[in-house]
């Protein structure tokens, strides 16, 4: 699935009811927090709760919803039993999920409906792509950026990269690839 | 076109009438109306996600409602369907069924109801439900969501739904479960199994692959807001496009539309045109891997072991996971049913397919 950080921002801007954010660590999610309310469209609101079912409410329909639950396993089983409340909503409910965690498994095997709607709405910044994509992607970050992943993020720690909002972005991509 | 794109829904049922509703081969609303028509009382509807079963259930509604009062209810909009006790949602079925057809009698004597003696309720809100439907003459019950039940509590409240059947005419969404297996004991002989399945997009007979190719292609242009087939020519490239979308779907209509939106979001990122096939590839790419993550220990040898059989040799608890999650999509060709993996899934595993 995606790491690319601008289909966090596809996600953060579309029209979908909800998403899904898999992190690995407590670092990572606070990172990725932060990211989100830097890529989310200025006209949008942006929430951080840890009630899932902030994200049934009326008035938060078109508020960008950052779901950090304590409980991340009832969190998906709530939404998975109560998904077509979520049809109302305008702007997704951004589910954060440790990745390989517990409730992923649940996700990933109690919870056809919701996973279902989930395709195409994930965004995992590590996840574990084949070999061949990430040589892909590679490819493509070089040709578009003139310098290899590694290359590009050393420029930009010796301060030799304008920091813009497009550059701040392409610090994950080129993080997420040189790591992976 | 791509403001069409940018507001694609693929997790949102059609309402009734929509005009981005496009008619099935097979396995659509107008069959099941007819099946309701031609005297079966009782029918259960099953299919995977994403399928289109509360789509057609609504174009059933439609259809049904110009000869009988169609009464159409989702369950899951209301109750958490972890949850559900069969009275309670009995008597919200017959709230809303008097707030449809109004009868001040009957709404007061349903709040005795909810107050009787747990014993004599179920008779007691039976008998309401039955002078309530009587009241309203020719009645079809269409009640969708049961699927995402527990499969104990669908079949209670199933059981309770279908007893309603010599006054009214019963149609109820259910769990994959009550196709297969002992599950399927529920569905006497009386119960007409109604499937909703993913629509062919390759293989033989041919005549089966291009009407579900057609199918598709007319669903996506009308989700696109673009004239039919029949009435423009639209651009080859979109059709293309389209084609090679509907068969990575492997005839899902909601895997279509999240791979179509999901392309124009990688056009988008990579400042490509939205046509260029690559950013398909890459949605299919992540699509697969999702589906590839969902996968538990030994489930990539079954995968590759069904693909292309009838699926009778996984085991049964093996198989109705992977229906439901769309790891294995059913299809029917005459009496023959043949199962396989989800083209997307199947090139994340490498299980050669006959399409790619």
């Amino acid at each position: 699935m995606s790491a690319l950080t601008g289909n966090l921002m596809t996600l953060l801007g579309g029209n979908d009811p909800v998403a899904v954010v898999f992190y690995r660590d407590d670092r990572s999610k606070e990172s990725i927090l932060e990211l989100c309310g830097l890529l989310a469209p200025r006209e949008r609101a942006v929430i951080e709760t840890d009630d899932v079912c902030d994200a049934f409410l009326q008035e938060l329909k078109d508020t960008v919803l950052l779901v950090v639950a304590h409980d991340e396993v009832d969190a998906v089983r709530t939404l998975e039993g109560q998904r077509d409340r979520l049809l109302e909503r305008d702007a997704p409910a951004v589910l954060f999920l440790m990745q390989s965690g517990a409730a992923e498994k649940v996700l990933n095997q109690e919870a056809p409906a919701l996973s279902s709607f989930l395709r195409g709405l994930a965004y995992d910044p590590e996840s574990s792509a084949s070999e061949g994509e990430i040589t892909r992607r590679r490819d493509e970050f070089q040709l578009r950026h003139l310098r290899t992943p590694s290359e590009w993020l050393g420029a930009w720690q010796r301060g030799e990269i304008e920091d813009t909002a497009g550059s701040n972005l392409t610090v994950q991509e080129a993080w997420a690839l040189r790591r992976a | 076109m791509e403001d069409g794109f940018s507001k694609l829904s693929p997790h949102r049922p059609l309402r009734q009438g929509a005009p981005e509703y496009a008619q099935r081969p097979e396995g659509s609303g107008g069959e099941l109306a007819n099946e309701l028509r031609a005297g079966w009382k009782r029918i259960a509807i099953v299919g995977p996600m994403g399928v289109g079963k509360s789509t057609e259930l609504a174009a059933a509604q439609q259809l049904l409602s110009h000869d009988r009062f169609a009464f159409r209810l989702g369950l899951d909009l209301t109750f958490d369907m972890r949850r559900l006790q069969t009275g309670e949602v009995f008597v919200h079925i017959l709230r809303r069924f008097l707030a449809a057809r109004p009868s001040p009698a009957l709404e007061m004597a349903l709040g005795a109801a909810e107050q009787a003696a747990v014993s004599e309720a179920r008779d007691f809100r039976r008998d309401l439900a039955r002078k309530a439907i009587r009241a309203a003459g020719d009645v079809a019950l269409l009640i969708d969501g049961l699927e995402k039940a527990e499969d104990n509590a669908a079949r209670a409240l199933a059981e309770e739904l279908f007893a309603l059947s010599d006054d009214a005419d019963v149609a109820l969404v259910v769990p994959m479960s009550f196709a297969y297996g002992p599950g399927a004991a529920i569905l006497g002989e009386d119960v007409r199994l109604f499937q909703v399945r993913p629509v062919a997009v390759w293989g033989e007979p041919a005549e089966d692959a291009e009407r579900g190719r057609l199918f598709l292609r007319e669903l996506a242009l009308r989700h696109l807001h673009l004239p039919p087939l029949e009435s423009d020519a639209p651009d080859p490239q979109l059709l293309a496009l389209i084609d090679r979308a509907s068969t990575l779907s492997g005839g899902v209509p909601r895997v279509l539309l999240q791979l179509l939106r999901d392309a124009h979001r990688h056009a988008i990122v990579s400042k490509r045109s939205w046509l260029d096939p690559e950013n398909l590839e890459r949605a299919a790419y992540d699509h697969g891997e999702q589906l590839r993550r969902s996968l538990l220990p030994k489930d990539a040898l079954e995968l590759s072991m069904a693909e292309g059989q009838d699926g009778s040799e996984v085991p049964l608890d093996r198989k109705l996971r992977f229906l439901l999650q769309g790891h294995l999509l059913e299809y029917r060709h005459g009496a023959q049913v043949v199962v396989h993996v989800a083209p997307t899934l199947a090139r994340a595993l490498e299980i050669r397919q006959e399409t790619s």
